[in-house]
C-alpha cells in the first residue's frame, strides 16, 4: 500500500476508489479512512453495497457515521440507515443534520418510488420573471444533482410543470416562468418503482418529479438511481423465476448450496400430490406400461406453456395490470391454436413409436397422446394467468410464489388429463 | 381542432403529443404534425412509430424535409435511415447539411453491438482556454433543442477530449474563475470499438447520465446518455426472460396467431426431442412392464433435475451478463463453485427423495417390489440425474458464450428436454440393474 500516494486517491473517481476498499484488508481500510476528507469517503460508500458499508463504517463512532451520512445525497443515505439495526439507526438518525429529509424517506417502502427520491430540487414560481428565476437557479445550483430541469409549483407547492433550462437562459426578460413553462409528466411518492422506471424510460425523462397525493412536490429521481434500481429489480425477478435465491458473491459453496435448498425441498415435496394422483390410475399402467415413456412430453409441454404464459403475465402485472386478464383469453386462444398443430405432429410420430414398441392399439394410444397434449396446452395458460392475478390480489408478490405453484399444478392437471383419457379409451384392454 | 388539442401541442409533453397524434383519425395526423413548431418537432418526432414518421417524411415537399432532417437528433435519424430502401436512405442522407452528413455515414457503420452505435453527436463542445463569459455566451447563442447540456465537454486545440464541466457548475461559476478550474479530468470515458455491455457496465458503475465516445485518437466522436441506455437495459432483461421460457419476441397486443407462430418452433421441437426420447426408453420397456411403480416418481425426478439445472442456469447467465465472469481465474471459480453446489444439493435432495419415497411406497403400495429398493433407485437417480443437470446448467451457457452465441438460448425449453433425457436414462438404467 505504501506505493499509492494520497494524492492519486484523491483524484479517483469514488467508484474506483471503492473498488480498492474492496481489496484492501481492515489495517489498510483504516489509515485511508483516517487520511481521506470525509466528503470522498462519503462518496465512495454510496458506490459499495449497503450492506459492505456498514461493514466498513462500523469502527467509526456514532458522530463521525452521521457526519458522512449527512454528506450523502438523501436517497443513498436512506439506504444505508434502512440497513442498520434500529438502536443504531435511531441513534445515528438523532445526530443527523438532514434527520427530517432522511426519516421521512425511510417511511417508504424500498418498491415505493418515494424510497429512491433526492429531497433537492430548485422550484419557481409561475409568476416569476425569466430572469429572476435565472438568478433562483445560479444561486441554488450547487446544492441540488441537476439543473437541466427547473420545477414550477404553485404558493400551495403543488407541481404545476417544468420549465428546461436551455429554454430558460435563452428567453428574454420580460417574460414570466408561466409563458414558457411545459407540461410534464410525474409519479406518486407511493407508486412502484418500477412502474416510474418504465414511465421514465417512456418520456426518456432524466428527472421525474415525485408529488403526494395532493400534487405538493416533493423531490425528483434521477436517471441515474433509476438505472441502479432497474438493474437491481430485474436481476431479482430473474432470480426468482428461477427459483434462486439472492445471489451473493464471495460466498463459500456450501452456504450458497443451503440457501438454494429449501426451494428445491419444497419442489420435492410438491411433487408427492403427483405421485398420489398417479396411483389410482394403476390399472391403465399396468396394462400400458409404455405410456411411462409419453409422460414427460405432456409433462414438458404442460410446464413449458404455463412458464410462457406466467412471464408474459407478470409482466403485464408491472405495466398495466387491468389487461392481464384480457390478455390471458389470448393466451389460452394462442394455447389452442398451438396446441392443435403440436398435438396433430404428436400423433403422428407416437403412431410410429408405438407401433415399433409393438404396443396393443397403436392407433389409440397416439391419440390419447396426442388428445392429452391439447387439453393441456390449453389449460396451462389458464393456470398461468390466474395464478399470478390471484397472488396479486392476495398482496404477495407475484413473481415469488408464481414459478413453482404453476408447474405442480400443470403436471398435476395434465396427469389427470393424460391418465384420465387413456383409462377412458385404452382402459378396456 | 379543439383548444385541448391546440393546448397539448403548444405545451404538452412530446410523448403525450405524440400519442394523441397517433390516436387521431389518418386523414388528420399530418395536419397536427404540420401546426406543431419546428423547435418541438424533434422531440415529438422521435416518439411516433416507425411507420407514421417515415410516411410524414414522405409527404413534405423538399425544402421542409431537409429542415427537418437536420433539427431531428442524430440517432433518431440513423433509426430512420435503417428502416428505409436504400434509394430513400441515400435521397434523405443528401439531404442533411455536410458535416452531418459526414458523421451519419460514419454512424451508420458501426455494428449494433458496438457502443458507438447508441451515441449520439448532439453536444456542446467547450474550446480548453476559453473564458467562462464566452463559454456561457456560446452557449447561449448556439444551444440547439436537440442537444444534450447537463455537461459540456473540453477539447484541447487538437480536438483532443480533456474533461467535463458540470453546466450547473459553469453556470455558478464566479467572473474570475478559470474554465479549468470547473473542468473535471479524468473522467471515465467509452471507447468508440468497446461493447454495449461495457457501456452499460461503465455508466452504472460509474452512476454518470453521460459518458463521453472517444476514438483512438482520443478525439471526442459522440456521447452516450443515459436514457438510451436504460432502454438497453430494459429490452435485454425481457430478452433474458423471453429466451428463458422461449416466447419469442413478445407484444402486448399481438393476436393470438402471432404468439403461436412465435412459439411453436420451440415447443414443436421439444415435443420431438422428447418423442425421440421415449423412442429411445423404448428400450427399458421391459423394466416398465414389470416395475409400473416406478412410473410414479418420474415426474419428481424429471421436475427435480430441471428446477436444479434452471438454477444453474439463471446463476451462470447472471454471471455472465454483468461481466462476472471475464477472466479465466473467475470463470474456473465460479464453475468449481457452482459443481460442488449442484453436487451437495444432488445428495442431500436424493437423500430426502429417498425417505419420501420410502415412506410414500409404505402406504401406498403399486406392483410387488420391496419400497425399500425402490425408494434406493429414486433417491440415487434423484441425486445423479439433477447433478449431471447442474453440470450441464454450468457449462453449456459458457460454452455458448465462448463461441459467441447469446448464452441466454441455453435457458429454453431444448436444453431441458435434453436435461429429462440424462435423467430418465439413469433412473431406468438404474432400475434395470437393481430392480430386475
Amino acid at each position: 500500500m505504501e506505493n499509492i500516494s494520497i494524492e492519486t486517491l484523491q483524484n479517483m473517481h469514488p467508484h474506483d476508489l471503492a473498488e480498492l476498499f474492496l481489496k484492501w484488508d481492515a489495517d489498510e481500510r483504516h489509515v485511508w479512512m483516517s487520511r481521506l476528507s470525509s466528503q470522498q469517503l462519503a462518496e465512495m460508500f454510496t458506490y459499495l453495497e449497503a450492506e459492505i458499508a456498514l461493514e466498513f463504517m462500523e469502527e467509526l463512532d456514532h458522530a463521525r457515521q452521521a457526519e458522512l451520512i449527512d454528506l450523502m445525497e438523501p436517497d443513498d443515505a436512506r439506504d444505508l440507515l434502512s440497513e442498520m439495526d434500529d438502536p443504531d439507526k435511531e441513534d445515528i438518525l438523532d445526530k443527523l443534520e438532514s434527520q427530517d429529509t432522511i426519516s421521512q424517506l425511510l417511511s417508504y417502502d424500498e418498491d415505493e418510488s418515494g424510497a429512491h427520491m433526492t429531497t433537492d430540487f430548485v422550484s419557481l414560481k409561475p409568476d416569476m420573471d425569466v430572469k429572476a428565476a435565472t438568478k433562483i437557479v445560479i444561486a441554488r445550483a450547487n446544492e441540488v444533482e441537476t439543473i437541466s430541469r427547473l420545477f414550477v409549483v404553485d404558493d400551495g407547492g403543488r407541481f404545476l410543470g417544468t420549465v428546461a433550462l436551455k429554454k430558460l437562459i435563452k428567453t428574454k426578460s420580460p417574460k414570466s416562468i408561466q409563458a414558457i413553462m411545459e407540461d410534464y409528466p410525474y409519479v406518486l411518492d407511493t407508486d412502484p418503482m418500477e412502474k416510474t422506471i418504465h414511465k421514465m424510460r417512456d418520456y426518456s425523462a432524466f428527472e421525474m418529479p415525485v408529488c403526494s397525493q395532493a400534487d405538493v412536490l416533493l423531490g425528483m429521481i434521477m436517471m441515474d438511481d433509476a438505472l441502479d434500481a432497474y438493474h437491481e429489480e430485474a436481476t431479482e425477478d430473474y432470480e426468482k423465476l428461477s427459483a434462486l435465491p439472492e445471489v451473493q458473491e464471495e460466498e463459500h459453496f456450501t452456504r450458497s448450496a443451503l440457501k438454494r435448498f429449501p426451494w428445491l425441498l419444497i419442489l420435492l415435496l410438491l411433487s408427492i400430490p403427483i405421485a398420489y394422483i398417479t396411483t389410482f390410475f394403476e390399472e391403465v399402467l399396468v396394462a400400458v406400461a409404455v405410456l411411462a415413456f409419453f409422460q414427460p412430453l405432456i409433462l414438458d409441454a404442460a410446464g413449458d406453456v404455463a412458464t410462457q404464459t406466467l412471464a408474459v403475465t407478470l409482466r403485464i402485472l408491472t405495466k398495466n395490470p387491468q389487461k392481464a386478464l384480457k390478455n390471458g383469453v389470448k393466451e389460452v386462444l394462442t394455447g389452442v391454436i398451438t396446441g392443435l398443430i403440436m398435438g396433430a405432429s404428436a400423433f403422428v410420430i407416437a403412431y410410429f413409436i408405438a407401433r415399433q414398441m409393438n404396443a396393443a392399439q397403436p392407433l389409440t394410444l397416439a391419440l390419447v397422446v396426442a388428445l392429452s397434449l391439447w387439453v393441456t396446452v390449453i389449460i396451462s395458460p389458464v393456470l398461468g394467468v390466474l395464478i399470478p392475478v390471484g397472488i396479486k390480489k392476495l398482496g404477495f408478490d407475484p413473481a415469488v410464489a408464481s414459478g413453482p405453484f404453476i408447474t405442480t399444478l400443470a403436471d398435476l392437471s395434465s396427469l389427470l388429463v393424460f391418465f384420465g383419457l387413456a383409462t377412458t379409451m385404452l382402459g378396456g384392454i | 381542432m379543439d383548444y385541448k388539442d391546440l393546448d397539448l401541442l403548444t405545451k404538452g409533453h412530446p410523448l403525450d403529443i405524440a400519442r394523441m397524434i397517433e390516436n387521431a383519425d389518418p386523414d388528420r395526423q399530418f395536419d397536427l404534425l404540420n401546426q406543431l413548431p419546428l423547435e418541438r418537432m424533434n422531440a415529438v418526432f422521435i416518439e411516433l412509430s416507425d411507420e407514421l414518421a417515415l410516411s410524414y417524411i414522405d409527404s413534405l415537399p423538399v425544402e421542409k424535409k431537409k429542415a427537418l432532417l437536420n433539427t431531428l437528433e442524430m440517432d433518431e435519424v440513423r433509426n430512420l435511415l435503417e428502416d428505409v430502401e436504400s434509394a430513400e436512405a441515400g435521397e434523405m442522407l443528401s439531404l442533411l447539411a455536410g458535416s452531418k452528413q459526414q458523421k451519419m455515414i460514419r454512424m451508420l457503420e458501426y455494428d449494433e453491438d458496438c457502443a458507438a452505435s447508441l451515441m449520439t453527436t448532439d453536444f456542446m463542445v467547450i474550446q480548453e482556454g476559453t473564458s467562462i463569459a464566452d463559454a456561457t455566451g456560446n452557449l447561449i447563442k448556439t444551444v440547439k433543442d436537440s442537444d444534450f447540456i447537463d455537461e459540456l465537454f473540453v477539447v484541447d486545440s487538437e480536438q483532443k477530449y480533456l474533461g467535463s464541466i458540470e453546466l450547473k457548475n459553469l453556470l455558478a461559476a464566479r467572473k474570475g474563475d478559470k474554465l479549468d478550474q470547473i473542468t473535471e479530468l479524468n473522467q471515465t470515458v467509452i471507447y468508440e470499438h468497446d461493447t454495449v455491455h461495457t457501456a452499460i457496465q461503465k455508466l452504472r458503475d460509474y452512476d454518470d447520465t453521460v459518458m463521453p465516445v472517444l476514438n483512438e485518437e482520443e478525439h471526442l466522436i459522440g456521447i452516450i446518455t443515459a436514457d438510451d441506455i436504460l432502454d438497453i437495459m430494459i429490452d435485454e432483461y425481457e430478452e433474458n426472460v423471453e429466451r428463458l421460457v422461449a416466447i419469442g419476441d413478445y407484444e402486448e397486443d399481438s393476436s393470438a396467431l402471432v404468439r403461436s407462430k412465435q412459439r411453436l418452433p420451440w415447443l414443436l421441437a421439444s415435443i420431438i426431442l422428447n418423442l425421440v426420447i421415449a423412442a429411445f426408453l423404448s428400450l427399458f420397456q421391459n423394466t416398465i412392464e414389470q416395475i409400473t411403480a416406478l412410473v410414479l416418481f418420474q415426474p419428481m425426478i424429471l421436475g427435480m433435475a430441471g428446477n436444479i439445472g434452471t438454477q444453474a442456469i439463471a446463476v451462470t447467465i447472471l454471471g455472465l451478463h454483468h461481466d462476472k465472469l471475464g477472466g479465466l481465474d473467475e470463470t474456473k471459480n465460479h464453475i468449481r463453485n457452482e459443481v460442488m453446489i449442484g453436487l451437495l444439493n444432488s445428495l442431500i435432495v436424493g437423500f430426502f427423495g429417498f425417505i419420501i419415497s420410502f415412506v410414500f411406497l409404505s402406504f401406498v403400495n403399486m406392483g410387488s417390489q420391496s419400497p425399500f429398493y425402490l425408494a434406493i433407485v429414486v433417491g440415487s437417480s434423484l441425486a445423479g440425474g439433477m447433478f449431471i443437470s447442474a453440470i450441464c446448467g454450468v457449462f453449456i451457457p459458457i460454452a455458448l458464450d465462448r463461441m459467441k452465441v447469446d448464452p441466454a438460448v441455453a435457458s429454453g425449453p431444448i436444453i431441458s428436454t435434453i436435461n429429462d433425457l440424462f435423467a430418465l436414462v439413469v433412473y431406468f438404467a438404474i432400475a434395470t440393474a437393481m430392480l430386475l
